[in-house]
């Protein structure tokens, strides 16, 4: 079960600039702390407002954006 | 209150270029996220509040049919791609040149990346263009006109 603050994204997919621009991007809105093992990419989203229901799949949306 | 769907895709059938291609159509409507599980792209939509299109199965059921419709035109493509590259390399050496073209065309994927000054790739009889006849053939008589077939004017209906 994947925690709600920590978002996988698969290396097969998503690339590395398009998840560091989401974190530039983003960064007025929380902090993102980015790090990654063999098959993905761990952003580790801090500080958002809880109460938006859409937030983290917005980023993640956000960043598949980037990638295509 | 959102909605969510998820379902797999096989990457054996549908490339990571068609997938790509169909999410940036969909990207505005619903939120996507692929995962990669087992060898398979694991997809997830969620509905957009602030979007009216709130029936996630049927997003995702026309989602995956352009992803059949977007593979198939692709493979369609690619089938045809050196008969035109042929036909665009012959229109624009055409253009510039009074030489015969000389039968090549440029192995470049994209069409107006043709570089038809450059033939990278020999794939068609040169003998065949130098024959300016060849274009002329006409063996099933589909280029003669109905008045030659008939041998006199059609006549045309006056409009009242």
């Amino acid at each position: 079960m994947q925690n709600n603050n920590v978002l996988k994204f698969t290396k097969e997919i998503y690339n590395k600039e398009s998840i560091e621009e989401t974190i530039g991007d983003y960064k007025e809105h929380c902090d993102m702390k980015l790090s990654e093992n063999e098959d993905y990419f761990l952003l580790e989203v801090l500080n958002y407002d809880k109460t938006d229901e859409e937030f983290i799949d917005e980023v993640r949306n956000y960043v598949l954006e980037g990638c295509l | 209150m959102e909605k969510k769907i998820k379902f797999k895709i096989n990457p054996k059938i549908i490339t990571k270029e068609i997938l790509f291609r169909v999410c940036t159509l969909y990207i505005e409507k619903v939120f996507i996220f692929i995962d990669f599980i087992d060898n398979y792209w694991q997809l997830e939509f969620t509905t957009m509040s602030s979007s009216k299109l709130q029936d996630i199965e049927g997003i995702a059921g026309e989602f995956k049919n352009m992803l059949v419709s977007e593979e198939l035109r692709e493979y369609l493509s690619a089938d045809t791609r050196v008969v035109k590259q042929m036909i665009v390399s012959k229109a624009l050496y055409g253009a510039g040149h009074d030489d015969q073209f000389d039968g090549t065309v440029a192995s470049n994927d994209s069409l107006l990346g043709v570089d038809y000054k450059k033939p990278q790739e020999q794939i068609f009889d040169e003998d065949f263009f130098e024959d300016e006849d060849n274009y002329l053939e006409d063996p099933l008589g589909i280029a003669v006109s109905w008045t030659q077939k008939t041998g006199k004017e059609k006549k045309v209906k006056p409009i009242k």
